[in-house]
């Protein structure tokens, strides 16, 4: 392999870190709030607002129940309004976080739905807030659960890049596709397929780790 | 006679143990604050003064908690509780027994709102609870402890970390959290898994680290929900032994629902039997023990004391009855009576035969207290007599007809 190859093997590389990056951080800082929302405002939550509860739903659904590939299209108007672009890494964040919002949202209100009604019932016996009760028991309780939802939706995200990549998002994907696919460079393919193995891996094996760490279950 | 009058002081006094010393200046400071925020009729460091005077007497504490007619009904129209009626008073152990799904957890929970009755009022200190705001709620249940059955700690948090939570909520300094939690983990025995995480620790220990992290900021009662219904029989007794001390050393009130008979036993100063959602019987341990008028407490009773008469002394009293003239008669005994020579007096007075069939003798809170059952034979008018003079002497007698 050529070392302009190899140099671009690694801008590559660390565009879909970025990409991967920024969309999961924006996915957490929305989507976590989102799923405690959907849980406390939900038939005997903390903060019942069954109105909401029902919106919420709705739109998680709409948002996970369209194909990504439809996503990114869909999206070019906004992402031309946020980014001033719909071509490049940054542009292809907003899909990214865009799909990442409401899969976290979930995975983080079915980690908090594991967490036992005694626990709350105690907190209130103490006189504990709805925020205390979520920022004391809820979050942490639930945090290795949590763990465990961020780390599926980054490893998720590491395949939806590449997808973006190949509609103009550079990154890996967009690697494979230019080089592998439409230069025919086998090789080229091959490695971006195993460094995204090896990725996924450390990834999944990283957020393992740490969801036992925190465990004491 | 009163009972309660030879009853250990369940109030108690403030105790020259460690503990008391230990715990003497957050006490005051405590008092202190309270008095600082109270906002009217409650005030703590009047209330100790009276502690020290009420020794020996908790039939004239005054109610902790009043409730009035309360009823609850959950959506889906089952009905929890009928009318409840009762005073809790200062410095008891009050014990709440009852079968499964008699409501006893319906009812403990009305005391401190976790669930709102639909009927009646519930008074705490005075004042109506249902009256309360969000906000006012909250401070008053950092006065009510309350521990569970399944404990009910965080996983997230060690031993000392679940007891300093209450202690966080209320928005105490760093500095008065350390040490107090130091103070409870040295009171229930735990000061060396302070650091261990829930899982690391056994049951018994959990239900200490409730018991801990419910006391932390210094509540007037302490609720307990089947506090020991998940632990073995040892664990049991010694938590129940933490749970009489800390009543005993601090006369902090304790409310205990149960479906163990032992457990009201071993501590309850007195009972309230459930059945059904309707209070069926309300009184002192001993003389529910000694005494009971409902039929479900006699069966609850049967768990710790053989009340039922056993089918072969059954059958041997009915011959015993069959051959002559005679009657049967369950004797309660209690305190001093026990001492008494009451029935030889009566057999000799009265020229009555008398063959034991049955009986036990215990003792609860130190009092001791037995029952027997005996055939009496003699004729009709000497019988009666023996009766009057039996009941003198301070003994329950009670005609077992078979
Ligand atoms: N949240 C609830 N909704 C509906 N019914 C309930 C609820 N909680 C308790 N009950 C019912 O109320 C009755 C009393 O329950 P509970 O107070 O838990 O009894 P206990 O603690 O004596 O076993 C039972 O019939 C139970 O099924
Ligand atoms: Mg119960």
């Amino acid at each position: 392999m050529s070392p302009e190859l190899l140099r671009l093997f690694q801008t590559s590389l660390l565009e879909t870190l970025w990409m991967v990056g920024v969309s999961g951080a924006i996915g957490t800082v929305v989507g976590l709030p989102l799923g405690v929302l959907l849980v406390i405002t939900d038939h005997n939550g903390l903060l019942q607002n069954r109105p909401l509860n029902r919106v919420l739903g709705i739109v998680a659904n709409a948002v996970r129940s369209t194909p990504f590939i439809i996503l990114l299209v869909a999206v070019i108007p906004l992402t031309r309004l946020i980014v001033g672009t719909s071509i490049g890494t940054s542009a292809a964040i907003v899909p990214l976080a865009i799909a990442a919002i409401p899969f976290i949202a979930r995975l983080v209100e079915t980690a908090l739905r594991e967490v036992d009604r005694g626990l709350i019932e105690a907190l209130q016996a103490m006189g504990a807030t709805p925020w205390q009760i979520i920022r004391t028991v809820l979050i942490p309780e639930a945090l290795p659960g949590i763990v465990a939802g961020l780390t599926i939706t980054l490893v998720s995200l590491i395949g939806h890049s590449a997808m973006a990549g190949a509609v103009g998002g550079g990154g890996l994907g967009d690697l494979g596709i230019r080089y592998g696919y439409q230069r025919f460079l086998p090789e080229v393919m091959t490695l971006v397929v195993l460094v995204l193995i090896v990725l996924v891996q450390i990834v999944q094996s990283a957020g393992d780790r740490l969801a036992r760490r925190i465990s004491h279950r | 006679m009163d009972i309660t009058q030879t009853y250990p002081n369940p109030a108690g006094h403030p105790g020259s143990g460690i503990l008391a010393r230990l715990l003497a200046p957050f006490w005051k400071e405590q008092a202190t604050a309270t008095i600082a925020n109270s906002s009217g009729n409650f005030r703590r460091e009047a209330h100790i003064e009276e502690r020290h005077d009420a020794v020996g007497s908790t039939a004239e504490a005054p109610a902790l908690f009043s409730l009035h007619g309360i009823g609850k009904t959950f959506n889906g129209g089952v009905r929890a509780l009928h009318g409840i009626d009762l005073d809790i008073r200062e410095g008891e152990i009050f014990g709440i027994i009852g079968r499964s799904g008699a409501g006893k957890s319906t009812l403990i929970r009305t005391l401190n709102q976790l669930e709102r009755p639909t009927e009646g009022r519930v008074h705490f200190e005075g004042r109506d609870l249902l009256a309360l705001d969000a906000a006012g709620l909250r401070q008053v249940r950092r006065r009510i402890g309350m521990i569970f059955q399944h404990f009910n700690l965080l996983s997230s948090r060690t031993v000392a970390g679940n007891i300093a939570l209450p202690l966080e909520l209320a928005g105490a300094p760093g500095e008065d959290i350390k040490r107090r939690v130091d103070e409870l983990l040295d009171l229930v025995g735990l000061t060396e898994q302070r650091d261990r995480h829930p899982n690391q620790i056994s049951g018994g220990q959990k239900q200490r680290v409730g018991i801990a992290r419910a006391l932390a900021t210094e509540p007037r009662v302490l609720l307990c929900d089947e506090a020991t219904s998940a632990l073995d029989p040892e664990t049991t007794q010694s938590i129940l032994g933490l749970l009489a001390d800390i009543n005993q050393r601090l006369g902090l009130t304790i409310v205990l629902i149960t479906h163990q008979m032992q457990v009201i036993k071993a501590v309850a100063h007195r009972v309230a039997v459930l059945e059904n959602g309707h209070l069926a019987e309300l009184g002192a341990v001993a003389d529910i023990f000694t005494a009971p008028k409902q039929p479900i407490t006699r069966t609850l009773l049967q768990e710790v004391i053989g009340n039922e008469i056993p089918p072969g002394v059954r059958d041997r009293a009915a011959r015993l009855l069959a051959s002559g003239e005679g009657r049967i008669w369950r004797l309660g005994f209690r305190g001093e009576s026990v001492d008494r020579p009451a029935l030889t007096e009566a057999a000799e007075r009265f020229g009555l035969k008398i063959n034991l069939l049955h009986g036990y003798i215990d003792e609860i809170q130190g009092t001791p207290f037995g029952s027997l059952v005996v055939a009496a034979s003699g004729t009709a008018e000497a019988i009666e007599a023996a009766e009057t003079f039996i009941r003198s002497q301070e003994i329950s007698l009670e005609e077992i007809r078979l």
